[in-house]
């Protein structure tokens, strides 16, 4: 098997054409290369160099690695806008994030940003202290790197809702992500009255990266 | 308790089978689910009663899934790490209808508990995460079913313990089983799902 490109026509990933998400054009010419692993061809009689076995050594390498992130916002007290209007949910602490420069930053609390491109799958939940309506879910903002352009958006998706105050959803993000695009969590309260997100039992957010 | 792979690099002109072999391992590990750590636990027997306002630990009766044992019959409501890592874990709970009203408070949260072999927290320090709450429903025949998934927020070690809680803010609820009930009703059982994610310390 040669490099692998991730380039299969017809499958939503890069190169292919695709249905438009939300304010993106349904066609995507000639897209940047996305993230690859490169992977050796071993004709029949050859003998593998270490150059060779160390690519596949460092195909598993970043497998057993993989990128993942989850924060939390321990504080609380973040106040939840009534619908129409909504809030970004800021994650004042980092968990997980074992990949460099990382997802999370202290700078950039409400998002993570990716950084090794790919599909991903989303967790993330959003805590009230009231026992009522949350409604919540995930956008995505590309970065320069994605052929939507800096600043496009995508979604929303993963919709969540509770009359509990504990909302949340889960999935793959139906989106090829490139680095340097970010995915936020949103949330609004019914017309009951704005909320105030909970510091027991905290807001959560996380991104595995599951497949090129 | 699975080995964990250790990735070795080739020298120049290495032909060692220790390190071919190394590599196959770590293929295997995470390609084959009777290596890498996973679970899938179920419950099929009597529903169980929650008292009102009290977390409680939602018990299992089944395995069907446990490549790395970390079920035990005397202590099944609980999965007890035996591989260190980062982990992933999903559950189900369905609450038998009642009379739930709208704001009956039924949560279902995930229970982290340090064991002794954690280098990072005491033993039995306990970490509540990946909340969810119900949309309950109104025709008092259906179950109301809360699901909920997360990333364990610590790297887990030998000993640590993973749990699926329930919550029932205003009155004694009951999580039903699959019981062959109404269509609406006992269909679903409780279950918790767990898999072994990525290399951690």
């Amino acid at each position: 098997m040669g490099v692998k490109t991730g380039s299969s026509p017809g499958t939503g990933q890069p190169g292919a054409e695709r249905p438009g998400f939300p304010g993106s054009p349904g066609f995507l010419p000639s897209p940047p290369p996305p993230f690859t692993l490169p992977l050796p061809t071993l004709p029949a009689g050859s003998i593998a160099t270490a150059a060779q076995l160390n690519e596949l050594a460092a195909a598993a390498n970043f497998l057993l690695n993989k990128p993942i992130a989850r924060v939390h916002d321990g504080a609380g007290s973040q106040s939840i806008a009534v619908t129409p209007s909504n809030t970004v949910i800021k994650f004042a602490n980092r968990d997980i994030d074992n990949v460099a420069p990382g997802m999370w930053s202290s700078s950039a609390t409400d998002r993570l940003t990716i950084q090794t491109a790919g599909w991903h799958k989303v967790r993330y939940g959003v805590s009230t202290n009231a026992t009522k309506s949350v409604n919540t879910y995930v956008q995505q903002v590309c970065g320069s790197n994605n052929p939507l352009g800096a600043g496009s958006t995508v979604g929303p998706y993963w919709p969540g809702y509770t009359v509990q105050g504990y909302a949340g959803a889960s999935g793959v993000w139906p989106a090829y992500l490139y680095a340097g695009d970010y995915l936020q969590v949103h949330a609004f309260a019914d017309s009951g009255g704005a909320l105030t997100e909970a510091a027991i039992s905290p807001s959560f957010f996380s991104l595995e990266w599951v497949h090129i | 308790m699975a080995m964990l792979p250790e990735i070795l690099y080739f020298a120049q002109n290495d032909s060692s089978i220790a390190n071919l072999n190394a590599l196959a391992y770590a293929v295997q590990f995470l390609v084959d689910d009777d290596v890498r750590p996973v679970w899938h636990f179920y419950k099929d027997s009597a529903s169980q009663s929650l008292t009102a306002s009290i977390f409680a630990t939602v018990t299992y009766n089944h395995n069907p899934i446990d490549s790395d044992g970390v079920y035990a019959a005397t202590h099944n409501g609980v999965a007890t790490i035996q591989t260190q890592g980062y982990y992933a874990v999903e559950a189900c709970v369905p609450f038998a209808p009642g009379t739930f009203g709208s704001m009956a408070g039924l949560n279902v949260n995930f229970l982290f508990t340090a064991g002794s072999g954690n280098p990072h927290y005491p033993a039995g320090v306990t970490i509540q995460f990946g909340i969810r709450g119900s949309s309950p429903v109104t025709d008092a025949t259906g179950d109301t079913v809360v699901c909920i998934t997360d990333i364990v927020p610590v790297c887990c070690y030998p000993g640590d313990t993973i749990a699926v809680q329930a919550f029932s803010g205003l009155f004694n609820a009951t999580i039903n089983t699959n019981l062959n009930g109404s269509w609406e009703s006992q269909r679903i059982v409780p279950n918790f799902t767990g898999y072994w994610v990525a290399l951690g310390t």
